[in-house]
């Protein structure tokens, strides 16, 4: 179990893609560090898992203290929304924002039909981009807020059939780098973190299938979730305030192996 | 809220944002001109804007980021004078007097460089904002 070795800021937390179970972990580690966590969604299967609704408008938990804020890109609630649904739910607007989104379109490049394309700019990279403006902004008039993008291993070295994948993970990269150029001298600092095979969420079916791959890492064996909590909740700290506007690998050397 | 509160608030977050007094600034304080400011700095004072008054912020209106884009335009269209120009732009910027409009279109045909963008005309969109 992930704990809290370093100060993190006081302030509340938003989880984009808070109802992945990576988020939930996430989430649970938090709230034990004392910090405020609305996980964000974007589809009700992402929240199928979660323990019963409670309140209004979206108000299923996933953990006693944790409201989910439902994010979509045309209803009445908007990206833009955020911040101010998040001092709704919370108190207070984010001080922090973990950005667990991750694309469901896998095909060739040269498989996607244009409305699967037009849908996966929409899904993948608009909505990303419109709440990190959202959220850095609200951060800006703090002065104050840390960004962190979970990203992929396959953003640099997609396996044939992630290209759309590694597309939106590279522009989320690229976005929350710019953030960061930007508004780091002003107290909003942010930074990605690339992560392997994982054993959980869609990480462990595919591992299931491919108990092979567990062996490629130098570590030999694959990173833990845990491992990844503990990560983030170390980048979230002051400590780690100096890591801004970068990409981090968290993969056990993985990205650093030569193929066999 | 009156146009001098508005104002206030304005000079504040200004003042705040290029740490200089407040009683330095004033409604006609030039952003762009009289002040180091950047796009960064036009951004922040959006954001101080929108959380200290409670308004969504556009800032291409604020900031009459399109201002000079709609004078040229009008100007092509064979439009030379000031009045007639500001007259014409007036709905694109309902929060600008037709006084102050029509003297940032003089000062544009006049060739004058750099944005004019001042406190008051911030102050403008404040109100106007507030007012829904």
């Amino acid at each position: 179990m992930a704990e809290c070795t370093r100060a993190i800021p006081d302030g509340p937390a938003l989880l984009l893609g808070g109802g992945s179970a990576l988020g939930r972990l996430l989430a649970a580690a938090l709230t034990r560090c004392g910090i405020p966590v609305a996980a964000v969604a974007r589809r009700a299967e992402d929240l199928q898992d979660a323990p019963a609704p409670a309140g209004e408008g979206g108000g299923t938990m996933i953990l006693p203290s944790a409201p989910v804020i439902p994010l979509e890109l045309h209803d009445a609630a908007p990206p833009e929304t955020l911040p101010e649904r998040c001092a709704a739910a919370l108190g207070a607007p984010p001080r922090h924002m973990v950005d667990l989104l991750h694309s469901r379109f896998e095909a060739l490049v040269g498989a996607a039909a244009p409305e699967e394309v037009r849908r996966w700019a929409d899904n993948d990279i608009a909505l990303r981009a419109r709440c990190l403006a959202a959220v850095s902004r609200s951060m800006l008039s703090r002065r104050a807020g840390r960004c962190v993008f979970l990203s992929s291993g396959a953003a640099d070295r997609p396996a044939p059939g992630q290209g759309w994948y590694a597309a939106a993970k590279l522009a989320g990269e690229a976005l929350y780098r710019s953030v960061g150029v930007e508004l780091g001298g002003r107290g909003v600092t942010t930074c990605s973190l690339r992560v392997s095979w994982l054993d959980a969420g869609r990480g462990a079916a595919f591992l299931a299938k491919r108990p092979e791959v567990r062996g490629i890492s130098p570590l030999r064996r694959c990173v833990r979730p845990e491992e990844v909590v503990s990560a983030v909740l170390f980048l979230l700290s002051e400590d780690a305030c100096a890591f801004n506007a970068v990409t981090l690998n968290l993969d056990g050397g993985l990205h650093a192996v030569k193929p066999a | 809220m009156s146009d001098s509160v508005n104002l206030d608030v304005v000079r504040r977050l200004t003042a705040a944002i290029f740490e200089c007094d407040p009683a330095e600034l004033t409604a006609e304080t030039r952003l762009m001109l009289d002040l180091p400011c950047e796009s960064i700095d036009l951004l922040e004072l959006s954001t101080g804007l929108a959380r200290a008054c409670g308004v969504n912020m556009n800032d291409n209106a604020a900031f009459l980021r399109s201002l000079e884009f709609h004078f040229a335009r009008l100007q092509r269209e064979g439009h030379t004078e000031a009045a007639e120009i500001a007259a014409l732009c007036g709905p694109e910027f309902p929060h600008l007097a037709p006084e102050r409009l029509t003297g940032l279109a003089a000062a544009w045909l006049a060739g004058e460089s750099g944005p004019q963008l001042s406190l008051g005309d911030v102050a403008a969109y404040l109100d106007h904002a507030r007012r829904g």
